[in-house]
C-alpha cells in the first residue's frame, strides 16, 4: 500500500528531514509513527500528502509514484489519502455538514448520494447532532472528530492522522483511537497515525515505526522488535 | 447540473459573507467606471462636434466676371471631378447680395440698391470637401484654374478648431485608455486583498482534493458579480445625467455649430460598454488573483 524506496528529503534551505528510508506498509496495517520533534515525521507526511517532493528516491502509494504527480493532479491524488491534521483545516465558515459534505462535492458526487454519506459518516464519529454548528462553536475533541469524518467520508485507502490526540485529555484520547480502530476494522482503511503519545502506544498496541533525527531507528511490531532493514529484506 | 449551479451560490454566499471586502470591490469598480463614462461621453460628443463642424466647412470661389455661362459649366465640372470634393453649388450674383443683404440683417437694406445692373459681386461656386484636412490644397488647386477670382475657405480658425478639437479627442481616447487600465489594476488590487483573507481557505480546499478550477470557480463567480453591482450606478449615472444635461442645453453647446450627441441610442451603448468592462474587469481580477495563491500549494 505504501512503499518507501530510498526516500531522502533535504529542504530547500539545507535542512535534512530525511536520510535513505526504507519503509513497507501493508493494506489495512494500522501503524505508529513516533519519534521527537525534528526527527522528521511531518515531512513523511507531508511526502504521503504530495505536499512534499522526495529529493532522492521513491514514495509509492497505492501504486501511485506520489513524488512525480503534476500540479494539476495532485488533488485527485489526495482524494484517496484522507488527512487529520494537528491543526483540524476546517473551513470556519461552513458548518460541520458543509465541511464534510465539501469532501465529497469536489469530485461530483451526486448530491442526494453525498448528504446520505455525510450522515453516516458524521454518525460514525458521534457528531450527528452538531452537524449544522460551526468549527468555532465546537471542542477540541468534536472538531477533532469532525476532521475525521471528512477524511473519511471519500473511503480513502489510507488515512493518515497527524496527532490526533495532541489536544486531547487521555480520555478523549482512548476516544479518539478506539474510532480510528473502528475505521481500520470496518473499511478495512489502512491507518497511519504519527503520535508523541507513548501512553497511547502502550494502551493500544501496534506496529510501531520510530524515527529520530530523519532515520528509522525502530520498527517494532506488536509484540517485539523488529529492526526495519531486516522487516524490509522480508518484504 | 450541480456543477454549473454550485460556483454560483457559492459565489453569492461568499459576496455575503465577506460584505466588507466586497463593498471596497464594488466602489472601487464604481468610481473608476464612473469616470471612465465621463470621459467616453466628452470624447464622443467632442467627435460629434468635429463633424458637425467639418461638414459646415466650405470653399466659396468667386468667379471673373468675363465667363459666361458655357465657361462656368466647364469650371464646375472640372472642380466635381476633383477628388475630395462633395458638392459644387453655384450661386449667382443676386442670390450672392440676397445672402449678403440677408447676413447684415436691418442694416443690410442700404444695400437693396447695388441690385442689377450695379451688383459689385461675383457670380461663385460653393464647395463643400469631404475632408477638412484636404480644403487647403483644393483651394489651391481651384485657384490655378482660368477664370477664378479668387477663393476664400471658411476660415482658417475653422480649421485650427478641429484640429485642437481632434487632439483633445486623441487625449481623450489615451485618458480612457489609461484609466481602463488603471481600473484593472485597482480592482485586481482590492480583489487579491479580499481573496488574501481567504489564502487559509483556499490551502485547505486544495488539501483536501479540491481541484484548482473547483476552488476557483466560485472566486471568479463572486469576481463577476462585484463587476457587474459596480457598474450598476456608472450606467444610472450615465442614462439619467446625460439625459439631463442633453435636455438642459437643448442638444447643444453653446451655438448651432456645436451639436451634441442623442441621447438615444448612444447611453445605451456606453450602458453595454460600463457592464462589458465591469464584469471582465471582475473576472480577470479574481481569476488572476486566485491562480496566484493556488500556484503557491502543492
Amino acid at each position: 500500500m505504501i512503499k518507501l524506496s530510498n526516500v531522502s528529503k533535504t529542504y530547500k534551505n539545507g535542512v535534512n528531514a530525511l536520510y535513505n528510508i526504507n519503509l513497507f506498509i501493508d493494506q489495512s496495517e494500522f501503524v505508529y509513527i513516533i519519534g521527537p520533534t525534528g526527527s522528521g515525521k511531518s515531512t513523511l507526511i507531508r511526502l504521503l500528502d504530495a505536499e512534499e517532493k522526495p529529493t532522492k528516491g521513491n514514495v509509492e502509494v497505492a501504486g501511485i509514484n506520489v513524488g512525480l504527480l503534476r500540479h494539476g493532479k495532485v488533488p485527485y491524488y489526495r482524494r484517496h489519502i484522507g488527512v487529520v491534521f494537528q491543526d483540524f483545516k476546517l473551513l470556519e465558515r461552513k458548518t460541520v455538514f458543509e465541511n464534510v459534505l465539501y469532501a465529497l462535492e469536489i469530485t461530483h458526487m451526486k448530491p442526494l448520494d453525498a448528504r446520505q454519506r455525510v450522515r453516516e459518516v458524521l454518525q460514525l464519529v458521534d457528531l450527528s447532532e452538531k452537524s449544522s454548528h460551526y468549527p468555532d462553536q465546537l471542542s477540541g475533541g468534536q472538531q477533532q472528530r469532525a476532521v475525521i469524518a471528512r477524511a473519511i467520508a471519500n473511503k480513502p485507502k489510507i488515512l493518515i492522522a497527524d496527532e490526533p490526540t495532541g489536544n486531547l485529555d487521555p480520555k478523549k484520547s482512548g476516544e479518539i483511537i478506539k474510532l480510528l480502530e473502528k475505521i481500520n476494522h470496518e473499511e478495512k482503511t489502512t491507518i497511519l497515525m504519527v503520535t508523541h503519545d507513548i501512553g497511547i502506544v502502550n494502551q493500544f498496541k501496534k506496529r510501531t515505526i520510530a524515527l529520530e533525527a530523519g532515520h528509522i531507528v525502530a520498527d517494532m511490531a506488536e509484540g517485539g522488535y523488529i529492526q526495519h532493514e531486516s522487516h524490509h529484506s522480508a518484504v | 447540473m450541480n456543477r454549473i449551479i454550485r460556483p454560483f451560490k457559492e459565489g453569492f454566499v461568499g459576496l455575503i459573507r465577506h460584505l466588507a471586502m466586497s463593498f471596497s470591490s464594488i466602489m472601487a469598480v464604481m468610481i473608476t467606471l464612473t469616470i471612465v463614462s465621463l470621459f467616453v461621453m466628452l470624447t464622443v460628443n467632442i467627435q460629434e462636434i468635429t463633424k458637425s463642424i467639418e461638414a459646415k466647412v466650405q470653399i466659396h470661389v468667386q468667379i471673373k466676371n468675363d465667363v459666361e455661362l458655357p465657361g462656368i459649366g466647364e469650371l464646375e465640372r472640372s472642380i466635381r471631378a476633383m477628388d475630395g470634393v462633395v458638392e459644387v453649388v453655384f450661386s449667382d450674383k443676386d442670390k450672392e447680395l440676397n445672402q449678403f443683404i440677408d447676413a447684415y440683417g436691418e442694416e443690410g437694406k442700404i444695400f437693396e440698391m447695388y441690385r442689377g445692373e450695379k451688383n459689385p459681386l461675383r457670380n461663385a461656386f460653393i464647395i463643400e470637401v469631404e475632408d477638412a484636412n484636404t480644403i487647403d490644397s483644393i483651394s489651391k488647386r481651384v485657384e490655378r484654374l482660368d477664370g477664378i477670382e479668387s477663393v476664400n475657405y471658411g476660415g482658417v480658425n475653422a480649421i485650427k478648431l478641429v484640429d485642437i478639437l481632434n487632439s483633445v479627442r486623441d487625449s481623450g481616447f489615451i485618458l480612457v485608455g489609461f484609466l481602463g487600465f488603471l481600473a484593472l489594476f485597482l480592482i485586481a488590487n482590492t480583489i487579491k486583498m479580499s481573496i488574501h483573507s481567504r489564502i487559509h481557505e483556499i490551502s485547505i480546499m486544495r488539501t483536501i482534493g479540491a481541484t484548482n478550477g473547483f476552488i476557483r470557480a466560485p472566486f471568479v463567480i463572486e469576481g463577476i458579480l462585484i463587476g457587474f453591482l459596480g457598474a450598476i450606478a456608472p450606467v444610472l449615472i450615465s442614462i439619467f445625467g446625460y439625459q439631463y444635461l442633453y435636455n438642459a442645453m437643448g442638444g447643444i453647446l453653446l451655438s448651432n455649430l456645436f451639436i451634441l450627441r442623442p441621447v438615444f441610442p448612444f447611453v445605451y451603448y456606453l450602458s453595454y460598454l460600463l457592464v462589458l468592462l465591469g464584469i471582465s474587469v471582475g473576472l480577470f481580477g479574481s481569476y488572476i488573483s486566485v491562480t496566484r495563491y493556488l500556484r503557491v500549494y502543492r
